[in-house]
C-alpha cells in the first residue's frame, strides 16, 4: 500500500509539469485558436535559459524569475512578429508554422556552442533534500513542482476572475467579436496570451530540470501534455490540469506494475478511453461549442 | 454636429453592390430607423458604421471624427457601443461580468494594481460593479444578475446584451434588430426598455429593425433601404406611405 501510495505521489509530481505544459496550449487554444505544437519547445528553451543563468553565477531563484520574464517576452515576440501575420490563415497552415517553430528551436538550441546536443543539469539549492511523513519519501524537487503548481493555479484563478485583463481574455476566449466591440484590443490580448503562455512553459521547464535534466529532446514531453489537454477536454483550464495529473499517476502506476514499454503507452490508452466514454473530455463546456 | 453622418457609403462584396452611394444622419438623441426589405444593405451599413466593413467608397463620421480607418476595437472605445441580431455575449460567464465587460473602456487598472488589490484598485472594482448593477436593474435584470448567460432564454439575453452595450455609456448605439427572435410579449419589454433608456438622456440610436409597429413607436425618422440606396427618408408614417417604399416591400 505504502509502495502504492508513493507512486501516485510521484506521479502527481511529473504529473504536474505535463499540466503545466498542457495549461498553455489550452490558453493558447482558447484565447487564439490556435493549437501550439511547439509549447513543448517552449518549456525546453525556458529550462535552458535558467541553466545559462545560473551557470553565468546568479542564484536558482533569479535565474527562475529572469528565465520566465525572458521567456513571457520571447512569446510576445514570437506572437507579434511570426503568428500575427498568419491570423486568419487556414488551420492547417499555422499548425504546420508551430511545428516549424518548435524544429526550429530545437536546432538553434542544438547550434549554440556551450548548450549543444548534451545534457545539463541545474543546480538547485534543494538538491538531494527530501520531505518525509512516516513512510513516505518526496524529493524536494517533487515537492517543488506540486507546491509550485499549486500556487500558480491559485494566481491564474485569481488573475482570470479578478483583474481587467484577465477577465477580457476570458470574454475573448468565448465570443472573439463581442469582447472587440467592447473596445478590447485582440492584438494585444494575442501578445498577451503568448507572453503568458510561454511563462508557465518556463515554469514547466524550471521545475522539470532537476528531475530530467536539460537537453534538446526536452520538449518531446509535448506527446504527453496533448493527451493531458484532451482527457481535460481540450478548452478546459481545469480539464488540462486533472488530465495531466490523471496522466502522471497512470504512467507511473504502469511504469511500476506493467512490462517495460508500457509507460510511454500508457498515456495514449488513456486518450482512447477517455474519448471512447467520454469524447468530449472529463471537463467538457456544459454546451457545445459553436462553429 | 450630428451624432453620426454616413457620406456617401459604397460597399461591394466581389460583384454584388451592397451598399451603393448611401447618406444619412443621426443628430444627437435621436433614434433613427434603417428599414428595408431583406438583402436592402442595413446590417452592412451597421457593419461599416462599426468597423466590421471597411467600405470601398466615402466615410463614416461620428461626433466629427472620420471612423473609416479606425479599427473596431478602437471605435468601441470611443465610445460607439452596438448589439447583434444573433447576439455575440460570452455564455460560459454570469450576466454581470458580461456587463462588466462593457465597462472595458472606462478602466485602466494595470494587471499587477489589479492583482495587489490596492485600495484604489477596489474603490475602483466596486464602481464599475455598481454601475453595471444599475445597468442590469434600468433593464429589469437585477435577479439574473448571477446566472451564467448560458441558462437565460432568449429574450432575456437579447436585453442583457443591450445592458451590456449601455454599460459602456455609449454616446451613440447601433442596435441590430432588437425584436428579431422574441415573441409578442417579448417584443412590447424591449420597445418599453429603449424607450425607458430615451427617457432617461440615453444616447442616439440607429436601430435595424423588421418590424414595423416598433419603427414607428421608437424612432423618430426612418430611413428606407431597397438593393443598397436610400429611397425615402422621413418620419416613419410618411415613409411607411412613401410610393417607393410600398413598391419595393410589395413588388419587385
Amino acid at each position: 500500500m505504502i509502495e502504492f501510495v508513493q507512486l501516485v505521489l510521484g506521479g502527481v509530481a511529473v504529473g504536474c509539469v505535463y499540466a503545466l505544459v498542457a495549461l498553455g496550449i489550452v490558453l493558447v487554444y482558447k484565447a487564439t485558436e490556435t493549437v501550439n505544437f511547439a509549447q513543448g519547445e517552449l518549456m525546453m528553451l525556458g529550462a535552458f535559459l535558467a541553466v545559462a543563468l545560473t551557470s553565468a553565477g546568479l542564484p536558482y531563484w533569479a535565474a527562475f524569475a529572469a528565465a520566465v520574464v525572458l521567456m513571457a517576452l520571447a512569446g510576445a515576440a514570437l506572437e507579434r512578429v511570426v503568428l500575427r501575420p498568419v491570423l486568419g490563415r487556414p488551420q492547417f497552415a499555422i499548425v504546420m508554422l508551430t511545428l516549424g517553430i518548435g524544429l526550429m528551436a530545437r536546432g538553434l538550441v542544438a547550434a549554440v556552442p556551450e548548450w549543444g546536443a548534451q545534457t545539463h543539469s541545474l543546480e538547485t539549492p534543494f538538491a538531494g533534500a527530501s520531505l518525509h511523513a512516516g513512510e513516505l519519501t518526496l524529493s524536494a524537487d517533487h515537492a517543488m513542482v506540486i507546491a509550485t503548481t499549486a500556487v500558480l493555479c491559485g494566481a491564474l484563478t485569481l488573475f482570470f476572475h479578478g483583474t481587467r485583463l484577465g477577465l477580457a481574455m476570458r470574454a475573448a476566449s468565448q465570443n472573439q467579436l463581442g469582447a472587440c466591440y467592447m473596445g478590447v484590443s485582440l492584438a494585444r490580448l494575442h501578445s498577451a496570451v503568448w507572453a503568458l503562455s510561454a511563462a508557465i512553459a518556463a515554469i514547466a521547464g524550471v521545475l522539470l530540470a532537476p528531475i530530467t535534466f536539460v537537453h534538446t529532446n526536452m520538449g518531446l514531453i509535448g506527446l504527453k501534455a496533448f493527451p493531458a489537454a484532451v482527457i481535460g477536454g481540450f478548452g478546459s483550464l481545469p480539464g488540462a490540469l486533472a488530465g495531466g495529473i490523471v496522466l502522471g499517476v497512470v504512467e507511473s502506476a504502469a511504469g511500476f506494475y506493467l512490462p517495460e514499454g508500457a509507460k510511454d503507452v500508457a498515456a495514449w490508452v488513456v486518450v482512447l478511453l477517455v474519448l471512447m466514454l467520454r469524447p468530449a473530455g472529463m471537463f467538457a463546456d456544459a454546451a457545445p461549442r459553436r462553429v | 454636429m450630428s451624432m453620426l453622418a454616413v457620406e456617401s457609403l459604397c460597399i461591394a462584396f466581389g460583384g454584388i453592390r451592397a451598399v451603393a452611394d448611401v447618406g444619412f444622419e443621426v443628430g444627437e438623441g435621436e433614434l433613427c430607423a434603417l428599414i428595408g426589405p431583406n438583402g436592402a444593405g442595413k446590417s452592412t451599413v451597421l457593419n461599416a458604421v462599426s468597423g466590421l466593413v471597411r467600405p470601398d467608397a466615402g466615410r463614416v463620421l461620428f461626433a466629427g471624427r472620420d471612423l473609416t480607418r479606425t479599427p473596431a476595437h478602437r471605435i468601441a472605445a470611443l465610445g460607439l457601443a452596438r448589439t447583434f441580431q444573433n447576439i455575440a455575449l460570452f455564455d460560459h460567464a454570469s450576466v454581470i461580468e458580461n456587463v462588466l465587460v462593457g465597462r472595458h473602456r472606462h478602466r485602466r487598472s494595470g494587471v499587477v494594481a489589479d492583482l495587489l488589490g490596492l485600495p484604489a484598485v477596489k474603490r475602483a472594482e466596486r464602481d464599475e460593479r455598481d454601475r453595471a448593477r444599475a445597468a442590469l436593474d434600468s433593464l429589469g435584470l437585477g435577479p439574473q444578475a448571477e446566472r451564467m448567460v448560458a441558462e437565460l432564454p432568449w429574450g432575456l439575453r437579447k436585453r442583457v446584451e443591450l445592458a451590456r452595450a449601455l454599460a459602456s455609456e455609449p454616446r451613440l448605439l447601433l442596435l441590430d434588430e432588437p425584436s428579431a427572435g422574441l415573441s409578442d410579449e417579448e417584443r412590447a419589454d424591449m420597445a418599453t426598455a429603449i424607450e425607458r433608456i430615451r427617457a432617461t438622456g440615453g444616447p442616439a440610436m440607429l436601430l435595424v429593425e423588421h418590424d414595423m409597429g416598433m419603427v414607428s413607436r421608437l424612432a423618430d425618422r426612418a430611413i428606407a433601404l431597397d438593393r443598397g440606396r436610400v429611397i425615402a427618408q422621413g418620419p416613419p408614417q410618411a415613409v411607411r406611405k412613401d410610393p417607393a417604399v410600398i413598391e419595393a416591400w410589395l413588388g419587385g
